[in-house]
């Protein structure tokens, strides 16, 4: 019994080496594993925004009513919410939200465009802004022929576009 | 019995002193790469609205009305424009600047 307790001499440094070696190596580990995991993190939240401000830019640019000119043209970005466009788009996010599996809130000011999940619940959130000019809609009927015209008006004032995508 | 004892020790302390290295490197890197990519992203986001800003200058939207809309916004760096069709984005290290700095609030 008192041999096996006092272990001496070589076995006692080989015990002590590899007893040190294992903990460093344990602690380095862990250290280059929670690095791998920041270094992760770092990748996705670029790639986040990329997407963020793509979506910004195709969002933009499909504020348009191309029934509509002179006031639209098809690389204009104003901000229209005609409910076909408005129809077309969230369906636009909705299957690029299933596809990256991520949410997506579109805002235009205080009006909400469209809301994909649940940004809260999200661990990563790029957030794309996007100025755009405001138009102001008006529908006038005729009263013989029945005809509803749909007009869009400049109105000179600048409206925030903002895109939020979190995964 | 004592050179085998140095040996070792000096095994243990190279181990130890070789996996110091490669942890705090790592760390050490990861944190470059971190303020690198908020640069990039930075830049990014810059660069896209100095773009839009030009964009609607170009389309006649008057300067006083962008500049409202930019100071309701919570940006990670400086956009301004100035009459007529001048544009500023500049970025707070000011690494990055497009346009005119001098119309930068």
């Amino acid at each position: 019994m008192e041999k096996q307790l006092n272990r001496k001499g070589f076995a006692a440094l080989l015990d002590g080496i590899l007893a040190y070696t294992v903990a460093f190596a344990c602690i380095g580990a862990v250290a280059l594993l929670m690095t791998n995991t920041r270094e992760a993190s770092i990748k996705t939240s670029y790639t986040l925004n990329v997407w963020a401000e793509d979506l910004a830019d195709a969002i933009g640019q499909s504020m348009v009513n191309p029934t509509n000119p002179p006031v639209s043209y098809a690389t204009d970005w104003l901000d229209t919410t005609s409910p076909e466009i408005k129809a077309a788009l969230v369906q636009s996010l909705t299957n690029i939200a299933a596809d990256k599996r991520v949410s997506i809130t579109a805002e235009i000011g205080a009006t909400n465009l469209a809301t994909i999940g649940n940004l809260s619940q999200a661990s990563e959130v790029a957030t794309a802004t996007r100025l755009l000019r405001h138009a102001e809609v008006s529908t006038t009927t005729d009263p013989v022929s029945g005809v509803t015209t749909t007009t869009y008006t400049l109105n000179g004032d600048v409206s925030v576009l903002t895109v939020k995508i979190g995964i | 019995m004592k050179k085998k004892g140095y040996a070792y020790s000096l095994f243990v302390f190279l181990v130890f002193v070789s996996v110091f290295i490669i942890v705090v490197t790592n760390v050490k890197s990861v944190s470059v790469m971190q303020e690198s990519n908020y640069e990039r992203v930075t830049i990014m986001k810059a660069s896209e609205l100095g773009k839009n800003i030009e964009y609607l200058l170009a389309k006649g939207v008057d300067c006083g009305k962008i500049q409202i809309a930019l100071s309701e916004l919570n940006l990670p760096f400086k956009a301004g424009c100035g009459a007529p069709s001048t544009v500023c984005v500049e970025s707070i290290s000011g690494n990055y600047t497009y346009g005119d700095p001098t119309v930068c609030p």
